[in-house]
C-alpha cells in the first residue's frame, strides 16, 4: 500500500498518521514515523529489518515539505508492490508548491485532493508493470507523459513483458495513445509493453492511426 | 473505353441500368486485365457479383474487388483506399485501372453532398503523371438529374455510350477556399455546450448521453465520443482555444458538430493518413475513420465540423 495525504495543519496529518500506523500495529507490522522522505534503499533496509525482527511487515508515515521526483515516488511504489511495506506520504501543502498535489496524487492510488488539484488519472505499480485509472486527454497528458517517464526510469529491474493494466482507465485520447507508444518505444525490446484491458477509446485511436504495430493492445473483454 | 492511359485520368461514366453497367464496366476491366494492368473495382456487392460472373473466374481472379457500401460508407475514406492501392501498385511498373461508384440512389442528401466533394478532391489526390485511369459510374436511370449534373462539374472527362469527351461544366477545386460551401442548417433543439482547455469531459459526457439514448452499442458510443473529443481538442489547439459543441438526434442518427474560430484550407485534410511525427491532421482523420459521415465548412467566420453516426442494425 502506498498512500498519500495533503495537510496544512500539523494536527491534521497527526490524526491521519495515527490511524494509519495503528492499523499496521493491529496487523503485526512495525510502525514508524519519518519527518523526511526516505530513499528506496532506506525503505528496503528497514523492511528487511522489520521482517528479521519478527514483524509481518513495515508501515511508515512520512511527513515532509519536500516533494520528491515522480521517479522516486514510483520506485517506492514498485517496492510496495513487491514487499510487505505500507507507506503514507504526508505532504505539507504550505511547503511543497502549488503543482505538487496534482503531480503527487497521480502516482498515489486513492489520493484525496481538492478538485482543482485532481490529476484525472492515477499510475501505480504492479508486480509485472503498472495499473492505470481515470481519464487522459489534452488537460493532463503532460503530467501523464511525465509519470510514464518516471515509470520507465524505475522499471529496469523487471523481467519479460511489461504489462500496463488499463482495466480502470476510462478514457484515453490520441495524445495519451502517443504517450503510451513513446513509453513502449522507451522500454525497448527487453520489456515489450502490453496494454491489457484496453478501453475502446484507446483501441479506436490506435487502430485508426495505424499504431497497432508499435503499441500492443489487448481490448477490454479479450484474454491477455 | 479501351484506350490505354499513360497519365492520371478521372472519368464520369454515365450508364442506364445494371445490364449496361455490367457490359461496359466489364469490358473496361477486361481490357485492363488483358493489358496486364492492376485493376481495383470498388462498387456494391451486387455489382461485384455481376462483374465476376461476366468476367469469368480467370479474369475475375486477377482483379481486386472492394464493397463500396462498407469501404465507402463515409465517402471521405475512399481517397485513402485509392492512394494506398496506387502506392502499392506503382512499384510493379504496371498501369493502373480503377472503378469507383460512390454515388448511388440509396445515399442520403448529406452523403451525396460529401460524395460530390470526394469526387472533386479526387482531382487533387493524384499526380497527373501517375498512370492511373479511374472510372466513376453514374446510373442515370435512377439518379436525380441534379446528381448527374454535379458529376459533370467534378469530373474533367465524361464517358457515355462508347463516346468520351471533356466535361464543359467541369470546375476545378478552389484550393484557397476548399470548404466554403455552407452546411445545411442544424435543427432547432440541439443541445449545446461551450468548451475551453480542460473542458473535454463536458463534451464527452454530452455525446455519451445522446449515443446511449439512440441505442448505440458501447463501441459505437465510444467511437463517437473519441471523434468529438479529437475535434474539440483541435479547436482548443488550432481553432482559437475555445469552441462550441452541439449534439442532436436525427431519427436513428446522432449528429454532433464542433464550431470554432479556426480556418481549415488544406483540401485533403483528414482524407490521407496523418504524419505520425506531427499531431496536426489527426482529428479529422480519426473522425473520418470512426463516423458514417463528416461534413466540413470553413471560412473567414470560422469552422464547423459535423459528424454523423447511425446505430448499427
Amino acid at each position: 500500500m502506498h498512500r498519500c495525504c495533503f495537510f496544512a495543519l500539523d494536527q491534521d496529518f497527526s490524526a491521519v498518521a495515527a490511524d494509519f500506523l495503528e492499523d499496521g500495529r493491529q496487523a503485526g507490522e512495525q510502525a514508524l514515523q519519518s519527518s523526511e522522505p526516505l530513499t528506496l534503499d532506506a525503505f528496503r533496509g528497514l523492511t528487511e529489518e522489520a521482517l528479521a525482527d519478527g514483524f509481518s511487515g513495515l508501515r511508515v508515515a512520512v511527513r515532509t515539505g519536500r516533494a520528491p521526483s515522480l521517479a522516486a515516488e514510483l520506485a517506492v511504489d514498485r517496492y510496495t508492490a513487491e514487499a510487505p511495506l505500507h507507506v503514507l506520504c504526508g505532504y505539507d501543502t504550505r511547503a511543497v508548491g502549488p503543482d505538487a498535489p496534482a503531480d503527487l496524487a497521480c502516482v498515489h492510488r486513492g489520493a484525496e485532493v481538492a478538485a482543482e488539484h485532481e490529476p484525472g488519472f492515477t499510475v501505480w505499480s504492479t508486480l509485472n508493470g503498472i495499473g492505470l485509472s481515470g481519464e487522459v486527454d489534452l488537460s493532463n497528458v503532460v503530467r501523464f507523459t511525465a509519470a510514464l517517464d518516471g515509470v520507465a526510469a524505475t522499471a529496469g529491474g523487471l523481467r519479460g513483458p511489461f504489462v500496463v493494466d488499463a482495466a480502470e482507465l476510462e478514457f484515453a485520447d490520441a495524445r495519451a495513445a502517443a504517450a503510451l507508444m513513446a513509453f513502449s518505444d522507451a522500454m525497448g525490446p527487453r520489456h515489450p509493453v502490453e496494454v491489457v484491458h484496453a478501453p475502446r477509446s484507446l483501441v479506436a485511436v490506435a487502430e485508426t492511426l495505424g499504431w497497432g504495430d508499435r503499441l500492443r493492445l489487448i481490448p477490454c473483454g479479450e484474454a491477455a | 473505353m479501351s484506350t490505354e492511359t499513360l497519365s492520371y485520368r478521372h472519368d464520369a461514366f454515365f450508364y442506364a441500368g445494371i445490364d449496361e453497367f455490367t457490359t461496359r464496366v466489364g469490358k473496361f476491366v477486361q481490357d485492363g486485365v488483358v493489358g496486364g494492368e492492376a485493376v481495383l473495382v470498388v462498387v456494391s456487392a451486387q455489382k461485384i457479383e455481376r462483374l465476376r460472373s461476366w468476367l469469368g473466374p480467370e479474369a475475375a481472379g486477377r482483379v481486386e474487388f472492394v464493397d463500396m457500401a462498407e469501404a465507402g460508407r463515409n465517402p471521405a475514406r475512399i481517397i485513402a483506399l485509392w492512394r494506398e492501392w496506387v502506392d502499392q501498385s506503382t512499384g510493379t511498373g504496371r498501369a493502373l485501372r480503377g472503378v469507383g461508384e460512390p454515388v448511388y440512389p440509396e445515399r442520403a442528401f448529406e452523403e451525396l453532398m460529401e460524395c460530390s466533394r470526394h469526387e472533386a478532391l479526387l482531382n487533387l489526390a493524384f499526380d497527373q503523371a501517375e498512370p492511373f485511369w479511374l472510372l466513376c459510374p453514374y446510373d442515370v436511370s435512377v439518379l436525380e438529374a441534379a446528381v448527374v449534373e454535379e458529376a459533370r462539374r467534378n469530373h474533367p472527362w465524361w464517358v457515355e455510350g462508347g463516346e468520351r469527351g471533356a466535361c464543359a461544366e467541369y470546375v476545378e477545386v478552389d484550393t484557397a477556399h476548399p470548404f466554403a460551401q455552407p452546411l445545411p442548417p442544424m435543427p432547432v433543439g440541439a443541445e449545446v455546450v461551450s468548451f475551453a482547455g480542460a473542458d473535454m469531459r463536458t463534451v464527452r459526457e454530452l455525446v455519451s448521453r445522446h449515443a446511449r439514448a439512440a441505442g448505440f452499442s458501447s463501441d459505437q458510443e465510444w467511437d463517437l465520443v473519441v471523434a468529438m473529443n479529437e475535434l474539440a481538442t483541435n479547436s482548443v489547439q488550432h481553432g482559437g482555444g475555445t469552441g462550441t459543441a452541439r449534439v442532436w438526434n436525427d431519427g436513428a442518427r446522432v449528429v454532433c458538430e464542433v464550431v470554432d474560430a479556426g480556418l481549415i484550407d488544406t483540401p485533403l485534410i483528414g482524407r490521407l493518413p496523418p504524419d505520425l511525427s506531427r499531431s496536426s491532421g489527426r482529428g479529422l482523420w480519426i473522425a473520418n475513420q470512426l463516423c458514417d459521415l463528416v461534413q466540413l465548412h470553413s471560412g473567414p467566420s470560422g469552422t464547423v465540423v459535423r459528424i454523423h453516426m447511425r446505430a448499427d442494425a
